[in-house]
């Protein structure tokens, strides 16, 4: 069984995803600039760039360096940069997955909105890893994950806009 | 209120059991009667038997919504192909439910319509996103197509076109800028070019939903 290469996209320190867990007993594999060797350089570089290159641009560079079938982005943030990343990801990236992790706060519009830019689905960083891995998997067989709340507000959008 | 709607005993024996603590219900057995039933008793929630007599598919769907937008359709039958089932969610239905359904499922499918969710099959959800990207992709496109046709107007045809979305006649607008009428109507009809619409309506709802959107 192919594992699932997940890239994690993350910009601030309040909401970390715990990657260790989501490799823990499964067939995911997180695909991190600092076990690949011959990235080191490039890796340690864009870290410390990271805040005065380009948010999208050097998240787009990662992505094509690493080639993950699925991307988590950390948005704890309602900030457009998501957004742009995520449409930019559809165009160019249109195999890839990405999945959102949004804390409680984050409001429905601004989920809808992310859906409608290409996210798969959403999660809350609070999920165990065990339902991680679930959601990961689901989204892997093409499914999406979001609340019936939510795909009725996305129907509704779809339907009377 | 719910209407149960088939013509099949067994189904409507089987839904009645399923809402057994629904206190209003009503029947009926053809989709002539189904519609007058909708409009007299203004019910929350419809159920349809595929095989309702004179039901014939997204058309009957769009002929209920069009008696009552708010109402829930709920349609039970055979195993579609994704493609029909779906097109049967874009007429409007709020779910999808095998015939051969138990009276239990068919309670917990009724909780949440009622709630307000849709009921729908987890490989057809791709489908919504799918459709919520390109119904969003299309609005940009409309923005942005607005956006340049208004850019494209001169000075003047911006004034114009602003005077047209606050009600003003073309006779107002002469006085207001110092022009004649039919200087007026030449810059309409620049305008309207410009804005590829052919009346002034049009203009002033663009141009009204542009300051509102600002």
């Amino acid at each position: 069984m192919q594992p699932i290469t997940v890239m994690v996209v993350e910009t601030g320190q309040s909401q970390a995803i715990s990657i260790q867990d989501l490799e823990r007993n499964s067939n995911i594999r997180v695909l991190d600039e600092s076990k690949l060797n011959d990235y080191n350089t490039v890796g340690s570089l864009l870290r410390e760039q990271e805040g005065t290159v380009d948010f999208i641009e050097s998240t787009l560079e990662k992505i094509n360096r690493l080639n993950p079938k699925t991307v988590l982005i950390n948005a704890n943030q309602t900030i457009q940069e998501y957004c742009d990343l995520l449409v930019a990801m559809h165009y160019q990236q249109p195999h890839i997955q990405a999945i959102l992790v949004i804390n409680d706060s984050i409001s429905e519009d601004y989920i809808l909105k992310a859906l409608s830019c290409g996210a798969q689905g959403f999660i809350t960083n609070k999920l165990s890893a065990l339902d991680f891995i679930k959601v990961v998997n689901a989204i892997d067989q093409g499914e999406i994950w979001v609340s019936r709340k939510i795909l009725t507000k996305a129907m509704d959008q779809v339907l009377f806009s | 209120m719910i209407i149960l709607s088939s013509i099949n005993k067994e189904t409507l024996l089987c839904w009645k059991s399923a809402l057994s603590k629904t206190a209003f219900l009503s029947s009926c057995n053809t989709f002539s009667a189904l519609k007058k039933n909708l409009q007299q008793l203004n019910p929350q929630l419809i159920l349809i038997d595929y095989e309702l007599p004179g039901f014939i598919g997204y058309q009957s769907i769009q002929e209920l919504l069009a008696i009552s937008k708010q109402i829930k359709i709920v349609l039970f039958g055979p195993n579609l192909s994704d493609e029909t089932e779906w097109d049967f969610f874009k007429a409007g239905i709020k779910g999808y439910c095998s015939d051969k359904a138990s009276a239990e499922q068919i309670n917990k499918v009724i909780n949440a319509i009622l709630q307000g969710e849709l009921w729908i099959r987890r490989t057809l959800t791709h489908r919504i996103l799918d459709e919520l990207i390109k119904t969003t992709d299309e609005k940009k496109r409309i923005k942005q197509s607005i956006q340049d046709a208004i850019a494209s107007l001169t000075h003047r045809e911006n004034e114009i076109a602003l005077l047209v979305a606050q009600g003003e006649s073309n006779k107002n607008i002469a006085y207001q800028l110092a022009i004649t009428e039919r200087t007026v109507k030449a810059h309409l009809t620049e305008i309207f070019k410009k804005m590829r619409v052919t009346d002034r309506v049009k203009v002033a709802l663009i141009i009204k939903d542009v300051i509102q959107s600002q």
